[in-house]
C-alpha cells in the first residue's frame, strides 16, 4: 500500500514545515520587538535547525516519491504539479481517487469550522503556545489528507 | 441489482493469468482482482475490451444476477 508511505511522508513534511514556520514566527516577533525598541544589541535570532531538517529530510522524501511517480507517469507536468497520492493508472483507480477527493472535501466542510472555532482558545494559550495558530492551520491539510487516505484504503 | 461476471472462469479456460489479462485490457492487476470478486463494475469500454480478449460478446460475460 503505497499511500500509507505517502501519509507518513506528508505528516513528516507537515510537522517539519510547521517547525520551520514556528522558527520564522519567533524571529518575526523579535524583529517586531526590535522595531519598537531599537536600543537592543541584536535584531533577531533565527534557529536554522528546522530549516536544515526540512531541506534534508524533505529533499530525501521528495526524491523518492517523485522518482517512483516519474516511473509511472510519462508527462512531466503531471509528475511535478499533481500530488503524489493521485494514482490513476486505470479507470478503477480514477474512481477511487474521485471518491477519496469527495471524502476529503466533506472532511474539510466539517474540519474548517471546528478548527476556526478552536481559535477562540488562542488568548488562553498564547503565552505558553505562541505557535497555536500555525498548528491549527496545519491541522486542516492533515485532516483532509487522513480523510483522503482512509477513503482510498477502504475502496482500494 | 447485482452485475456478475464470468471473468475468472473464462480466464482459467483461456489460461490467462490475472496480470496477462490486465495487460491485455490495459488495467492494473488489482482491477482484475476486484472485478472477479464482484467489487467493481467495469465501464462499457473495459467490458468491451474484456469481451474482445475472450472473443465473446459482453452479454456472455456480464449478466445481472437474476438473469442466469
Amino acid at each position: 500500500m503505497n499511500n500509507f508511505r505517502y501519509l507518513i511522508s506528508f505528516t513528516v513534511l507537515l510537522v517539519l514545515f510547521g517547525w520551520v514556520i514556528s522558527a520564522y514566527y519567533s524571529a518575526s516577533e523579535q524583529i517586531a520587538d526590535f522595531v519598537k525598541n531599537p536600543d537592543r544589541k541584536y535584531m533577531f535570532e533565527l534557529n536554522i535547525g528546522p530549516f536544515i531538517a526540512l531541506v534534508c529530510i524533505g529533499g530525501i522524501l521528495a526524491f523518492f516519491i517523485y522518482r517512483k511517480k516519474k516511473r509511472n507517469n510519462k508527462i512531466l507536468s503531471k509528475v511535478f504539479l499533481l500530488p503524489a497520492e493521485f494514482e490513476e493508472v486505470d479507470e478503477r483507480e480514477k474512481m477511487i481517487t474521485a471518491r477519496a477527493c469527495r471524502t476529503s472535501y466533506v472532511a474539510m466542510m466539517y474540519a474548517g469550522p471546528i478548527i476556526t472555532a478552536l481559535f477562540i482558545f488562542y488568548p488562553f494559550v498564547a503565552e505558553k503556545v505562541p505557535y497555536y495558530p500555525i498548528i491549527l492551520f496545519l491541522l486542516l491539510p492533515f485532516v483532509q489528507y487522513v480523510a483522503y487516505f482512509l477513503s482510498w484504503r477502504k475502496n482500494y | 441489482m447485482v452485475i456478475k461476471n464470468r471473468v475468472k472462469e473464462l480466464r482459467a479456460k483461456w489460461n490467462f493469468t490475472q496480470s496477462a489479462l490486465a495487460e491485455a485490457v490495459g488495467v492494473t492487476r488489482q482491477t482484475i482482482v476486484a472485478l472477479e470478486k464482484g467489487d467493481y463494475i467495469p465501464s462499457l469500454l473495459l467490458a468491451m475490451k474484456i469481451a474482445r480478449a475472450f472473443h465473446l460478446t459482453i452479454e456472455e460475460i456480464f449478466f445481472m444476477e437474476d438473469e442466469k
